[in-house]
C-alpha cells in the first residue's frame, strides 16, 4: 500500500473520531439493528427514512450514519431468522434453515453467537478487502463487461441445482416460473409492457420485498400459527454456555467464513445481484463444500448458518465498489448513497480513488466500526431476546405481521405490493406444504431479469465473439459442471434407465399434483400472449416458458410414473437417499386433516382482514384494532399486554412511517364517508 | 368564475369568507389575507414520481424545503415519493385523485406531453395541458455524445462510420439516435438495455459502446469531462442552445425539410420542461397564481440559491406561465405529426 493512501486512510480515520460524528455512525447503527430486526424494513427503508437527515452534514457525517444504518442490518436481521424462522431482511433467508432447527432444539443462543461472530468478521473481512482493492478497483471494474456479467448471473443461478436439495425438476421448474415472473413490466430491450394486466402497478414489474415476504416469511408465521405454541417448546434455553459455543464454532470454521465473505463482497459488487440472492449462493456454497453437509444441513448445522450470515455483511463493502468506481449503484441502498454523492458535490469515479480518497477510506472505516459496534451490541442483549422464543405466538403475531404488511407497502406504496405479498404467501405455504423448494425461486425471479438484459446487449454488441472471453469461459464452465451433477445424481437413483424401465409401473395421482397443474396453467397462459409481441421483448418469455413448461411436464408425468419406481426401489433396499430437502420440515402429525384445513383457512382469513380493516378504516387505525382482535380471538391474552401492544405497535408505525417517511397512504372508505375524520393519520 | 358556480350553500358561504374576489386587481390585499388564511397551520404533499435519489427527487425535495416559506400563510411541505411507470404513478394521483383545492403539488417526467401527442396510451386519459404548472427550477438541454476514443467525433462522421450507442430502452437515450438514423442518415448501432445512465457511462470507458445516446447536460457539467475533452458532444437537444455550449448544434437544425423540423422540434421540446412542479387539475385559480408567485420568489431567494449550489444543482428557472405555455404548444401539435413521430422513434 502506497504511503499516500496509509495517509488518506489515517486521516479518514482521525475525523471519523469526532465525537458528533461517532454519534451519528452510532444512531445509524442502532437504526440498522432495529430495522434488521423488523422483517422486511431493511437497509433500503432505512436509506430513505435517513437521507433528509443527511442534508445538513458535511459528508463523512452523512455516510457515516448512512452506512452505519446499512452495514449491520445483516447482523440483526439473523435475530427473528433463528427465533421465529422469518427473515429480518431478504439477506437472511437461508439463515432460517439452520438457525431455526437451532433455536427449536434450545440452541438459539448458540445460533445468535455464532451469527454475530461471522457476521463481525464477514463485515470486517469485507471493508479489509475494499480497502486494499481501491488502487487496482477502476482497472479491476473495467474488465467486467455485459458478458462477464452475463456469465456471472449465469453462475449464479446455476445454484439453483444445489438449492433444489432432493428435487431437482421442481427446484428448475420454481426457478422458471421465478424467471418468468421477473419478466412482467416493460422490456428493458422495446418497451413493451408484460404481462401488466394493463395496470400501471406491474410497469416495472413485481417489487422483491413483497414477493420475498410474502414467500418466506408469511409461509413460517402461517405455521407458528397452525402449530399454535412458542417457537422452542421445552424451556431450557442455556444462553450463556451457548454463547460462548456459537463463539467457537464461528471461530473453528474461519476458512468457511473467509470464502463465504469473499462471495459476498463479490456479489455486492455485481450490479443487480444483491441481499437477495447473497445469502443463498453462500449457503449453497457451503453445502457443496463443506463435510457432511449433505447429513446435517437443514437440521440445525451451525455451518449453515455462519455461511449465509458472513457473506451478508461483506455485501455491504461489495456494493460499494461499484458505486465509488463508477457511479453504478451495487443495489437499490446504494442507489440512495448515491444520492448523497450528489448532494455533496461529489463525483464517483476516479476523483474518489485520488483526490476524495480521505472520504472513501472514512466509508469503509465507518462499516468496519459499525460492524463491531453492531455485533457488540447483539451480543449484548441475546440473552433477553433469545427468551422471545419462549412467547406464545399470539404475543409475536401480531406485531410480526404488522410488520410484514407494512414493510411490504413500503415497495411502491401501492395496493398491488400487498396483494402481491397476500399472493405470494398463499404461493409459499403450498410449496412449503407440498415440499417444493423455495430458494430457486428467488434466484431465479432476481438474475432472470439481469439474465435476459445482459443476454441482449452481449448479443446485440458481441455477436458470438463473447464465448471466448476468459472469464466468461470459466464462469461458464463452472456454471455447467454445477448444473450437471445434481441432475446425474437423479438419473441415478432412478436407476438410469434400466431403472426406470424395470419398475415403470401404473400412474399414480395425487392431490399435491395439482400445484403442478396450476404452474403449468400459468405458465401456459403466460407463453401465449408473447406471440404477439416484438422479437426482442418475446425471445426471452417464449425460451424460459418453454422450457419451463417442458420441465413441468416432465416433472408432473415424472411424479405420476415414479411414485412407483422409487417405492419399489425403496422397498428392495436399492435407493439411500443422501440429499436434503431444501427447506424446513414441519410436521403436521398432531392434528387431523380437517383440523389443519381448519387453522390455515384461519390464518389467512387473518391476513385477508387486515386488508379489509386497511380499505374500510386506514392503515394506523388497522394497526390497533387487528392486534386486539387477534390477541383476544386468538389468545384470549389479558387485556394488559393487548392494550400494551396495540397501542406501542400503533405510536411506533405512526412515528416512524408517518411523521418521519411521510408515507402516502392509501385511502379508507370512513374517510369518504366521514372527511371530517381525515385529520386522524391515513384515515 | 365557472369553478364557482358550482359551489353552493354552505361551500359558498366559505368561499366568500376566504376571498370572493378573484379578478378584482384592487383588492390584491384581502386575496392575499384570504389565500394566508388558506394555507396557514395546513401540510401541503409534494407527490415525488420516482425513488429517492435521483435528479427529480433531489430537485423537489430542494423546492419543498424553501416553496413554504414564500407561500401566504407559509404552510408545511412535506416531499412524498410515490414512484411507479415512469412516474405515470404520480401523474394519474396528482390527475384524479389529490384533492384539487392547491394543497397537494408534484413533480413527473417531463416527456409526458411529449408522450401524450404521441398516443402513448399507458397515459390513459390524462390531458397534461390541464395540470395547474407551478415553476421548474431549472431546464438544461440534452446532449448526445461519444467518448474521446471513438472515432465518431461530430454528426458527419457517424454518417459515414457506424459504432455502437448504448441506451436504456424507451427513453430518450434510444429515442434520439433512432430519430438521428431516421432523420439524419447517422449509422448509430443503438445498444439498449442498459440498467442506467452511469451504467453506460461505464461500457463507455471499457469500450463496449462508443456513446451515450442521452444525457442531460447539468448531469454532465459537473464530471468536468468538457473541459478535459473526454468527450465528444455531437447535438444538444433543446429549442435553444446552451449558454456554455454555443459551438454545438442543436438537434433541430439538422433538419432537412419542414416536416423533419416539425417533428425534431417536438422531440426537442420537452427540455425546456426541465423539472417541472405542478399541482392537480381545476385548483382556484388565484391560489395557483400564488403558488406560482411564490415559486418566482423562491428562485431569487439566495438562501434557495446557496443551498442548490452546495448540492451541485443548477438553477436557470422557468415560470409556471412559461411551463403552461410549453405545454400547450406540445400538446396542440397536429395528431399526424405525433404519430408519425411515435412511429419514427418506436414507441407503442
Amino acid at each position: 500500500m502506497e504511503a499516500s493512501m496509509l495517509a488518506a486512510a489515517a486521516e479518514a480515520f482521525a475525523v471519523l473520531m469526532d465525537p458528533l460524528r461517532l454519534l451519528l455512525l452510532a444512531g445509524g447503527v442502532l437504526m440498522g439493528l432495529f430495522l434488521g430486526i423488523v422483517p422486511g424494513i431493511g437497509g433500503l427503508a432505512g436509506m430513505a427514512l435517513l437521507l433528509p437527515f443527511t442534508y445538513t452534514r458535511d459528508p463523512y457525517s452523512a455516510f457515516a450514519m448512512l452506512l452505519g444504518m446499512a452495514a449491520v442490518t445483516g447482523t440483526s436481521d439473523t435475530i427473528p431468522a433463528v427465533l421465529f424462522a422469518v427473515p429480518g431482511s431478504a439477506g437472511a433467508q437461508a439463515t432460517v434453515m439452520d438457525g431455526n432447527p437451532m433455536a427449536k432444539r434450545g440452541e438459539a443462543g448458540r445460533a445468535l453467537s455464532a451469527a454475530y461472530t461471522s457476521s463481525l468478521i464477514g463485515g470486517l473481512f469485507g471493508a479489509l478487502i475494499l480497502a486494499l482493492t481501491i488502487p487496482v478497483l477502476r482497472p479491476l471494474m473495467l474488465h467486467l463487461g455485459s458478458p462477464e456479467l452475463l456469465a456471472l448471473s449465469i453462475f449464479g443461478i446455476s445454484m439453483v441445482a444445489i438449492l433444489s436439495g432432493t428435487a431437482p425438476l421442481r427446484g428448475l421448474i420454481a426457478a422458471g416460473l421465478g424467471i418468468m415472473l421477473s419478466m412482467i413490466g416493460s422490456d428493458p430491450q422495446t418497451g413493451t409492457l408484460r404481462w401488466t394486466l394493463d395496470t400501471l402497478y406491474l410497469w416495472e414489474g413485481l417489487p422483491v420485498v413483497p414477493v420475498v415476504l410474502g414467500l418466506f416469511a408469511l409461509p413460517e408465521l402461517a405455521d407458528l400459527a397452525i402449530k399454535r405454541q412458542a417457537i422452542a417448546s421445552d424451556a431450557k434455553i442455556d444462553v450463556r454456555s451457548g454463547m460462548v459455543q456459537g463463539m467457537k464454532d464461528a471461530l473453528n470454521n474461519w476458512w468457511l467464513i473467509v470464502r463465504c465473505s469473499g462471495i459476498g463482497a463479490a456479489v455486492g459488487a455485481i450490479p443487480g445481484l444483491g441481499a437477495s440472492v447473497v445469502d443463498w449462493i453462500a449457503y449453497g456454497h457451503a453445502m457443496q463444500t463443506v463435510k457432511g453437509a449433505n447429513e446435517t444441513f437443514g437440521k440445525g448445522d451451525v455451518r449453515g448458518v455462519i455461511a449465509p450470515e458472513s457473506a451478508n455483511n461483506a455485501i455491504t463493502a461489495g456494493s460499494l465498489v461499484p458505486t465509488i468506481a463508477f457511479g453504478v449503484p451495487g443495489s437499490a441502498s446504494m442507489a440512495i448513497l448515491l444520492g448523497v454523492f450528489l448532494i455533496h458535490g461529489l463525483i464517483p469515479g476516479p476523483d474518489m480513488l485520488t483526490k476524495n480518497l480521505s472520504i472513501t477510506y472514512s466509508m469503509i472505516w465507518s462499516i468496519a466500526i459499525a460492524n463491531i459496534l453492531g455485533a457488540g451490541i447483539c451480543f449484548a442483549f441475546s440473552g433477553q431476546l433469545a427468551k422471545i422464543a419462549l412467547l406464545r405466538y399470539t404475543v409475536i403475531l401480531p406485531g410480526v405481521i404488522t410488520f410484514v404488511f407494512i414493510g411490504s407497502y413500503q415497495a411502491t406504496r401501492d395496493w398491488g405490493d400487498l396483494y402481491t405479498l397476500i399472493l405470494f404467501a398463499i404461493l409459499g405455504w403450498i410449496m412449503k406444504f407440498l415440499k417444493w423448494p423455495r430458494p430457486p425461486f428467488i434466484l431465479g425471479f432476481v438474475l432472470g431479469a439481469l439474465i435476459e438484459r445482459y443476454m441482449f446487449i452481449t448479443a446485440t454488441r458481441y455477436g458470438y465473439g463473447w464465448f471466448s472471453r476468459p472469464i466468461v469461459v470459466i464462469f461458464l464452465v463452472l456454471s455447467i459442471l454445477l448444473i450437471l451433477k445434481p441432475v446425474f445424481q437423479h438419473w441415478r437413483s432412478m436407476g438410469g434407465l434400466k431403472g426406470i424401465s424395470a419398475n415403470f409401473g401404473r400412474p399414480k395421482f395425487h392431490f399435491s399434483d395439482l400445484l403442478h397443474v396450476f404452474v403449468i396453467a400459468l405458465l401456459v397462459a403466460m407463453f401465449v400472449p408473447a406471440f404477439a409481441w416484438p422479437f426482442g421483448a418475446a425471445v426471452g418469455p417464449l425460451f424460459v416458458g418453454g422450457v419451463s413448461l417442458v420441465f413441468a411436464v416432465v416433472s408432473l408425468l415424472n411424479q405420476i410414473f415414479s411414485r412407483t419406481i422409487v417405492t419399489s426401489r425403496e422397498e428392495r433396499g436399492e435407493l439411500q437417499s443422501h440429499t436434503i430437502h431444501m427447506d424446513m420440515q414441519v410436521s403436521y402429525e398432531e392434528m387431523s386433516r380437517k383440523e389443519l384445513a381448519l387453522r390455515v383457512a384461519t390464518f389467512f382469513f387473518y391476513l385477508v382482514l387486515f386488508l379489509v380493516l386497511i380499505a374500510a378504516v386506514g392503515f394506523i387505525l388497522t394497526i390497533p384494532i387487528f392486534t386486539a382482535l387477534y390477541m383476544w380471538f386468538e389468545g384470549r391474552e389479558n387485556w394488559k399486554p393487548i392494550l400494551g401492544q396495540a397501542v406501542g405497535m400503533t405510536v411506533l408505525i405512526y412515528v416512524v412511517f408517518d411523521t418521519v417517511l411521510h408515507v402516502l397512504w392509501p385511502g379508507s372508505l370512513l374517510g369518504q364517508l366521514v372527511p371530517a375524520l381525515r385529520v386522524i393519520p391515513a384515515v | 368564475m365557472g369553478l364557482y358556480s358550482r359551489l353552493s350553500g354552505a361551500a359558498a358561504a366559505i368561499a366568500v369568507a376566504f376571498g370572493f374576489f378573484a379578478g378584482a386587481p384592487a383588492k390584491a390585499t384581502a386575496d392575499d389575507a384570504a389565500i394566508a388564511n388558506f394555507y396557514r397551520g395546513k401540510t401541503m404533499d409534494l407527490i415525488i414520481g420516482y425513488s429517492p435519489g435521483g435528479g427529480y427527487d433531489q430537485y423537489a425535495r430542494l423546492v419543498g424545503r424553501f416553496l413554504g416559506k414564500h407561500i401566504p400563510g407559509n404552510p408545511s411541505i412535506v416531499p412524498r415519493n410515490l414512484p411507479g411507470a415512469s412516474s405515470r404513478t404520480a401523474a394519474a394521483f396528482l390527475y384524479a385523485k389529490a384533492p384539487q383545492d392547491g394543497t397537494v403539488i408534484g413533480t413527473a417526467d417531463q416527456s409526458l406531453a411529449l408522450a401524450q401527442v404521441m398516443g402513448d396510451s399507458t397515459l390513459r386519459d390524462i390531458d397534461t395541458g390541464k395540470f395547474g404548472y407551478v415553476g421548474s427550477p431549472t431546464m438544461e438541454n440534452n446532449i448526445v455524445i461519444t467518448w474521446h476514443k471513438s472515432k465518431v467525433t461530430d454528426v458527419e462522421k457517424a454518417r459515414q462510420i457506424a459504432v455502437p450507442i448504448g441506451a436504456t430502452g424507451g427513453s430518450t437515450s434510444s429515442q434520439y439516435p433512432l430519430i438521428m438514423n431516421n432523420l439524419l442518415g447517422t449509422r448509430f448501432e443503438i445498444i439498449m438495455g442498459y440498467p442506467g445512465g452511469n451504467d453506460i457511462n461505464m461500457a463507455m470507458e471499457n469500450g463496449e459502446v462508443d456513446g451515450r445516446g442521452s444525457v442531460n447536460w447539468g448531469s454532465v457539467k459537473p464530471l468536468g469531462w468538457v473541459d478535459k475533452k473526454m468527450i465528444n458532444i455531437l447535438v444538444q437537444v433543446g429549442l435553444q442552445r446552451e449558454k456554455e455550449l454555443p459551438n454545438v448544434p442543436l438537434l433541430m437544425d439538422f433538419a432537412a425539410k419542414d416536416e423533419d423540423k416539425q417533428m425534431l422540434r417536438l422531440i426537442s421540446a420537452p427540455t425546456t420542461i426541465g423539472r417541472p412542479i405542478f399541482s392537480t387539475p381545476n385548483v382556484p385559480p388565484e391560489r395557483l397564481d400564488a403558488l406560482r408567485k411564490a415559486f418566482d420568489a423562491m428562485v431569487k431567494d439566495p438562501e434557495f440559491l446557496a443551498a442548490a449550489q452546495k448540492e451541485g444543482l443548477l438553477v436557470e428557472p422557468i415560470s409556471g406561465k412559461q411551463l403552461e405555455q410549453i405545454v400547450t404548444e406540445i400538446v396542440s401539435t397536429p395528431k399526424d405529426v405525433g404519430a408519425k413521430l411515435a412511429k419514427l422513434i418506436g414507441v407503442q
